[in-house]
């Protein structure tokens, strides 16, 4: 469970002032939901997630997961427990397939038949035979076999929480399409808490338990898919919605 | 603060110049001909009629780095004339015609300021001289510089640039002998005699001991009026090193007055026809004056043979793989910490970009009088190693920070430690660039490590001087060819590594 209690994050900008990123948030992910945070860009949707991780600290506020404040922990066990997807992957160049998922195993100092076990496994696990792509370099893989492997790899260590920052967004829709359908079947069975951040509403309706559409650092509607399209919140999420949905988010 | 401990040590592991050993003399020479010609006499003098050890640190680059090295005892002495210790080092601008008198003036003031004594004489003097070909001074009927005047106007000069424009050298002689030469130009010495043979100049300055004049028909003009000063040489030793060895004072003086004008003229030619044979020419200079103990007489070997060759290479090699060696050391972690503090990066790099503005021959001048350096391989290391710390520092840098930031991100994000990051994911990927700043700094090193000569850290750079001095084109392209494949075979190598990490 993650649990944000009244967070604000300031940055200072160019002419001496600050910049409020995010603005009194309180927001609480149940273990094993997936929150989609959507907004337009600039919401502070993305600052939000990386306060998990402590990849960005609070200037108030306490961010808990499972109950015990972020900023008490050591950053480094903090995040290894956090599983971590960026956009395209992220995947590290220089290394093969088994060795970027495998690499927290490594430093985790596991053997080396246990790691590639694992690595084996998750392959399998993001519809990769393990065979054909264990020794391939990042170089070599389309955009949907990265994207596969950076979710494989963020999976390493078996964490309670994933984080990921618009993990489709660089995609073809048929791609985008195919890997949302396996992204499903994925959740049902390693039921992580899940922090998803978007641009697309379409993927936020059929991935997310609950959505929490932000606009200028703050939390404008938070609740399922279904309570979206039948109460919008604002005149500002109605459009939002109008203007992100189109003719295919009907049919989604 | 590990680094630079570690720079220490291997500084220190690089053999040391110094003349500090007591049974050890090291004899130097500045990098002409005669000067090495006279220092190989009188170390082959010691080491058969002592049991002392010579040291030979030949070629040094000037006046200026010879003298330095011996006031600093990295050399016990070296071959010089009275007109240069009058003008360069002390300072004197009035020209003095009496030979005597400026000779011990120099002795006295030498011994007073420097502890430094002047040998006696060795007989001639290499001075400033005007010479014409003898069929045409005898034509014209000239055999003193006062002889030019009444034909001034049909006269045409080709004298040195540094002879047109000093103060002792041309315009002083025109004002002293009231002479006006309409064509006067400026060229290279080397290229004056053929100037004069072929006839497009009737008149040019030489030196007095030029083999080329004994070689050439030529009329020496009598300086009539004593303009030019007196450039008597004589070993110069130090005085401490005379009191350790009390017999080698009496021994260099076995020296005094056997050479001539004339005598040194004919041994500076017989070097330049043998292309170098310094050993040689010394050793039968020696037989004839019956100098040298045969018995103990060491074994003639000419320079320029394989084993000098291999030597040369040795240490060319050697003194660049060390500062290479040594630069990456330094260089790396430094360009790694920047990254972690990059408000340092702009002074840190900006230092080392002056450093590399420096001209390489004043780097390596600079580096003789530090503590610990001193005269030989050690400075020249460290001057190479300076030239190559940019280089490697800023691709260093520049490579870790070009690093995706996409990268940076996912590395800190799932959790690897600062080290983690660095060691699996920043370094790898900044390794080609690395591995190109080390190619480069490579390459700069051996070429600038042809100049380590100039201060007797050998190396190729030892035929090319010698050649330049002898005009010996074969020679040259004997050290220069080497230094080129030299660079050629480093880069292509470190390139085939570059490209092989990258893979």
């Amino acid at each position: 469970m993650i649990r944000f209690e009244d967070v604000t994050r300031e940055f200072p900008d160019t002419g001496g002032g600050t910049v409020v990123a995010v603005r009194n948030l309180s927001l609480t992910v149940e273990t094993g939901e997936t929150v989609c945070l959507i907004g337009p860009s600039g919401c502070g949707k993305t600052t939000t997630m990386k306060l998990v991780n402590r990849l960005i600290e609070p200037t108030h506020g306490t961010i808990r997961v499972d109950g015990h404040d972020v900023r008490e922990q050591d950053r480094i066990g903090l995040r290894r427990r956090i599983g971590y997807v960026i956009q395209s992957g992220g995947l590290f160049p220089h290394m093969t397939v088994a060795r970027n998922i495998g690499l927290l195993c490594e430093v985790e100092g596991w053997e080396v038949a246990r790691t590639r076990q694992r690595v084996d496994r998750l392959l399998e696990l993001v519809n990769l035979a393990p065979a054909e792509f264990r020794t391939r370099r990042p170089g070599e893989l389309s955009g949907g076999q990265r994207q596969r492997v950076g979710v494989a790899r963020a999976l390493a260590l078996d964490p309670e929480i994933v984080l990921m920052d618009e993990p489709f967004g660089a995609l073809d829709p048929i791609t985008r399409d195919q890997l949302h359908d396996e992204f499903a079947a994925l959740k049902t069975t390693v039921r992580k808490t899940i922090i998803l951040v978007t641009h697309d509403m379409r993927e936020a309706f059929k991935l997310g338990d609950r959505i929490a559409l932000m606009d200028r650092g703050a939390i404008v509607q938070i609740g399922t898919p279904a309570e979206f399209r039948e109460r919008p919140a604002s005149p500002f999420v109605e459009t939002f919605l109008r203007s992100h949905l189109g003719d295919s988010g009907r049919a989604g | 603060m590990r680094a630079s401990a570690i720079l220490l040590c291997v500084l220190l592991l690089v053999p040391s110049a110094g003349a500090n050993d007591a049974d050890t003399i090291a004899v130097g020479s500045k990098a002409d001909t005669e000067s090495r010609l006279l220092a190989e006499i009188m170390a082959q003098l010691i080491e058969s009629r002592t049991d002392l050890t010579v040291e030979r640190r030949f070629g040094l680059g000037g006046t200026i780095i010879a003298f330095e090295s011996l006031r600093t005892g990295e050399i016990d002495l070296y071959p010089e004339y009275t007109g240069t210790g009058w003008t360069v080092q002390l300072n004197r601008t009035e020209t003095v015609a009496d030979p005597l008198r400026v000779y011990a003036h120099v002795a006295a003031e030498f011994q007073r300021r420097f502890d430094i004594t002047w040998m006696q004489p060795l007989g001639f003097s290499n001075s400033y001289a005007l010479a014409m070909e003898e069929s045409v001074a005898a034509e014209l009927g000239i055999t003193r510089i006062s002889d030019l005047v009444p034909h001034q106007d049909e006269l045409r000069a080709g004298v040195s640039h540094e002879f047109l424009n000093r103060g002792d050298g041309f315009p002083g002689l025109a004002e002293s002998y009231g002479l006006r030469i309409g064509d006067v130009r400026g060229m290279e010495h080397g290229l004056s005699y053929q100037a004069l043979t072929e006839k497009q100049v009737d008149l040019i300055d030489a030196y007095t001991t030029d083999g080329k004049l004994a070689e050439l028909d030529l009329r020496i003009l009598e300086d009539d009026r004593g303009f030019f000063p007196p450039y008597d040489c004589a070993a110069i030793v130090r005085s401490d090193t005379l009191a350790m060895h009390p017999g080698l004072g009496p021994l260099l003086d076995e020296l005094a007055f056997r050479i001539d004008d004339e005598r040194m003229q004919g041994l500076n030619l017989r070097v330049e026809r043998a292309g170098g044979g310094f050993v040689e020419v010394a050793r039968s200079f020696l037989e004839e004056e019956r100098l040298l103990d045969a018995a103990t007489a060491p074994a003639v070997e000419s320079f320029g043979e394989r084993s000098d060759m291999a030597r040369w290479v040795l240490q060319h090699v050697s003194l660049t793989l060390i500062a290479v060696l040594l630069a990456v050391i330094v260089a790396i972690p430094s360009g790694i910490l920047l990254t972690r503090k990059p408000v340092l990066s702009g002074p840190v790099l900006g230092l080392a970009g002056v450093i590399q503005t420096i001209p390489s021959l004043a780097l390596l001048a600079f580096m003789i009088p530090l503590p610990g350096l001193g005269l030989g391989a050690r400075s020249a290391v460290a001057a190479l190693f300076l030239y190559a710390l940019l280089p490697i520092m800023r691709n260093t840098y520049t490579g870790i920070r070009e690093v995706d930031p996409d990268l940076v991100e996912a590395a800190t994000g799932m959790g690897l430690t600062d080290s983690q990051r660095l060691w699996k994911i920043e370094l790898p990927l900044a390794t080609r660039t690395i591995m190109a700043g080390i190619r480069t700094s490579t390459v700069i090193s051996i070429g600038v490590a042809t100049l380590a000569a100039f201060i007797g850290a050998g190396g190729l750079g030892e035929p090319i001087l010698t050649g330049l001095q002898l005009n010996n084109i074969s020679l040259v392209l004997s050290g220069a060819i080497p230094a080129a494949l030299l660079a050629i075979v480093a880069d292509l190598a470190l390139g085939g590594i570059e490209r092989r990490l990258s893979r």
